[in-house]
């Protein structure tokens, strides 16, 4: 944490290297836009570039801090995008939509954001209930509480687009 | 296989390429965050604030005994008046300083000193500031006085001597 706050090139490239694909992830699972997910990542590592001198607290609190910065930026992206419609929610993955498994991830674009992101980082990142207590800011029995809420939903509306 | 698990298609991971193109640009931040290597505004505005007073406070303390014609003396007296709201006989009580610094090698200064304490002088100075301000200029009156009536003085010496000598003589 010392190489983090004296802004260290090997302690920022470590940082980066363990976390930035997980960090990806997600914001790929809110966004579900590759190119705009990898966008939020490097943005949240040049947020904590500029504020890393003043950053107090231990290796899990960086790793909620990235995640929560890496959430800000996805879910400014998801604003602008209503504001702009044209860029709806969608795979604009080269690789061809077929990459995903189309009717979850369409049904997960259903979700509000806060269940999206608490089945995202459960079923997509794959972290425990106690790191996902830790990035959301809430006791582990309220993220169980409402991730199994949040999967409810999902089933709800995976029912009503096979129907 | 769970529907849940078919969200793992939506996993990432970022092939070297693209990690070392993100790091490139992170660590080019890096470097000219450390290259500016400045202070955040707040303790900037606080530590030039903070060396004005400390170089003002050594200024205006290594003027505290200057005389008239000395370097720092226009910065003794510029710190007078904001002084004075707190020590209402700083004037009087540094033209008295001076005057007396003054006094034997040039008491028309001296005088000229002295002149300006007395308009300074009101109803709140301190008797003993005022009581030696009257003695410095009766001291000064007495030399002016001494110096340019010395015949009298020498006559005065003579007339003693004499008298020693009548002294001297027997009934």
């Amino acid at each position: 944490m010392d190489g983090i706050r004296r802004r260290s090139d090997a302690a920022f490239a470590a940082v980066h290297r363990a976390l930035a694909s997980d960090l990806a992830s997600f914001a790929n699972g809110m966004l579900h836009d590759r190119h705009a997910a990898e966008d939020c990542v490097q943005q949240a590592f040049l947020d904590l570039a500029r504020t890393a001198h003043r950053f107090r607290g231990d290796g899990r609190a960086l790793i909620a801090w990235l995640y929560r910065t890496v959430r800000r930026r996805a879910l400014d992206e998801l604003r602008r995008r209503r504001r702009h419609p044209e860029r709806s929610l969608g795979t604009t993955d080269p690789a061809g939509d077929d990459e995903y498994d189309s009717s979850v991830v369409e049904a997960l674009g259903f979700l509000p954001p806060k269940d999206r992101e608490l089945v995202v980082l459960r079923h997509v990142v794959g972290l425990r209930a106690d790191e996902v207590a830790s990035i959301t800011g809430r006791s582990r029995g309220a993220v169980y509480a409402a991730t199994e809420r949040a999967e409810a939903r999902l089933r709800g509306i995976l029912e009503e687009m096979d129907t | 296989m769970s529907e849940f698990d078919r969200l793992s298609s939506l996993r990432v991971e970022l092939d070297d390429t693209t990690l070392d193109l993100q790091q490139a640009t992170i660590l080019g931040a890096l470097a000219r965050r450390r290259g500016r290597r400045t202070l955040p505004r707040r303790r900037l505005v606080a530590a030039i604030v903070t060396a004005l007073l400390v170089l003002q406070t050594g200024v205006v303390w290594a003027a505290e005994d200057t005389l008239p014609g000395d370097a720092l003396y226009g910065v003794k007296r510029a710190w007078e008046a904001p002084r004075s709201w707190f020590d209402h006989d700083v004037r009087v009580r540094n033209r008295l300083a001076e005057a007396n610094a003054l006094f034997e090698e040039d008491p028309v200064g001296a005088g000229t000193l002295l002149d300006e304490a007395a308009n300074d002088v009101d109803d709140d100075t301190q008797p003993a500031l005022v009581d030696e301000l009257e003695g410095l200029r009766l001291q000064l009156r007495t030399r002016a006085r001494d110096g340019s009536g010395s015949g009298s003085e020498q006559g005065g010496n003579g007339g003693g001597s004499g008298g020693g000598n009548g002294q001297g003589g027997g009934p």
